[in-house]
C-alpha cells in the first residue's frame, strides 16, 4: 500500500502483484485517470492513457513512481441531446467543480488481468 | 446680475425637470424602473450563493440515490445544501446502511441479471407478485442483484456518495420527531448529523 497527496488528501493506492511487474517492464509512464461522471447517477470509471499527455493538471494529477501517475478528473455530458451522441457513449467534458478536493478519491486500487488494466477507486 | 443669473439657472433647471417629467409620463417611467430592476436583480444575483433544501422521506436503496445524487452534484458546483432527513428517510443517516429494495409493487423494477453472457443479462424476468412475496429472501437476493448490477457499472455506493456529500459540506439534519415516534436511539447515527430539529428549522 502506497499513498500519495492530491490537493491536500490522501489517496491510499493498492497495486496488485501482477500490477507492479506490468509497471516494472514498462519504458514510459502510465497514466491512471479516475473519473468522475456527474450525470442522473454518479459514475466512476478507470481510465488507462497509455501515453502520457504533455500537459498534465498538476493541481489534478500526482506521479506515484517513476511510471505511474495518476489523475483525478470530474466529467459532465456536454450535451443532455441523445441525437447528439455518436455511439453509445455520450461526449464528456471536464466538470466545473468548485470544491474538487472533496471529491478527490481516498483509494485507488490498480490491478493488470487477463492483459489487461483493471481497477477501482472510491471512498 | 447674480439674483438674474439665478433666476435664469432655476428657469432652466424647472425647464429640464419638466421635460424629465414629462418625458417620464409619457412612458419612459416604466423602462428605467424595469432597467434599474434588472441591473439590480443581476447584482444581487451574482452576489448569492445559490441554495437549496430537499426533504428525505424515503429509505429503500433506489429511493435513497436521488437525494445524495442531487445533493453531492449541486455541492459540487458550490452551492449550500440541506438535507432534511424525516420518517423513513432517517435510516439514510444511520451508521449501518443496510439498506433494501423491494420488487414486490414496483412493477416498474427491471429484474435483470448483472452476470452470465450479454443475451443472458437483457432477459427482464417477470416475477409475478404472487410468488416475489411468499418467497423467503427474495428481497435480500434482488437487493444483492441491484447491488451487483450498480457495481458493474461503476455507480457509486450510498455509502460513498453520503461520504462525498459530507466531505462537500452538505448539512444533513435529522427529525427529532421521527426519532422519538420510532424509537430510535441517537447512538445508531452518524455523528455527521448537523442538528436535530422540527420541519420549521428548513
Amino acid at each position: 500500500m502506497q499513498q500519495v497527496k492530491m490537493m491536500g488528501k490522501i489517496i491510499q493506492v493498492e497495486l496488485s502483484n501482477n500490477a507492479k511487474k506490468q509497471l516494472d517492464k514498462r519504458t514510459k509512464p502510465l497514466l491512471v485517470e479516475m473519473e468522475l461522471y456527474f450525470s442522473c447517477l454518479l459514475r466512476k470509471e478507470i481510465r488507462i492513457v497509455e501515453t502520457l499527455r504533455e500537459q498534465l493538471d498538476e493541481a489534478f494529477s500526482v506521479q506515484l513512481s517513476d511510471n505511474l501517475h495518476i489523475s483525478f478528473r470530474p466529467v459532465m455530458t456536454k450535451s443532455c441531446s441523445v441525437s447528439s451522441c455518436e455511439g453509445k457513449k455520450p461526449p464528456v467534458s471536464d466538470f466545473p467543480i468548485k470544491k474538487p478536493q472533496s471529491y478527490v478519491p481516498k483509494w485507488l486500487k490498480l490491478d493488470f488481468k487477463r492483459g489487461e488494466w483493471c481497477g477501482d477507486f472510491g471512498y | 446680475m447674480t439674483k438674474l443669473a439665478t433666476v435664469n439657472e432655476l428657469q432652466e433647471s424647472e425647464s429640464t425637470n419638466s421635460t424629465l417629467t414629462e418625458q417620464l409620463l409619457a412612458g419612459g417611467a416604466d423602462g428605467w424602473l424595469e432597467q434599474k430592476f434588472d441591473e439590480q436583480m443581476e447584482k444581487y444575483k451574482a452576489s448569492k450563493t445559490p441554495s437549496m433544501a430537499i426533504v428525505v422521506t424515503k429509505g429503500s436503496l433506489d429511493w435513497a440515490y436521488p437525494p445524495f445524487i442531487l445533493a453531492s452534484s449541486a455541492a459540487a458546483l458550490g452551492w449550500d445544501v440541506h438535507l432534511f432527513f424525516t420518517f423513513y428517510g432517517l435510516n439514510l443517516l444511520k451508521k449501518d446502511l443496510s439498506l433494501e429494495i423491494s420488487p414486490l409493487g414496483n412493477p416498474a423494477m427491471p429484474m435483470k441479471m448483472p452476470f452470465g453472457p450479454e443475451w443472458f443479462k437483457k432477459i427482464n424476468w417477470n416475477v409475478p407478485n404472487a410468488i416475489s412475496s411468499n418467497i423467503p429472501g427474495f428481497e435480500k437476493a434482488a437487493t444483492g442483484l441491484m447491488k451487483q448490477t450498480m457495481a458493474n457499472k461503476g455507480v457509486a455506493t450510498i455509502e460513498g456518495l453520503r461520504e462525498l456529500s459530507l466531505e462537500a459540506g452538505v448539512k444533513m439534519i435529522a427529525c427529532q420527531m421521527t426519532v422519538d415516534l420510532f424509537g430510535y436511539d441517537m447512538d445508531e447515527f452518524v455523528p455527521e448529523v448537523s442538528d436535530w430539529v422540527g420541519v420549521a428549522y428548513v
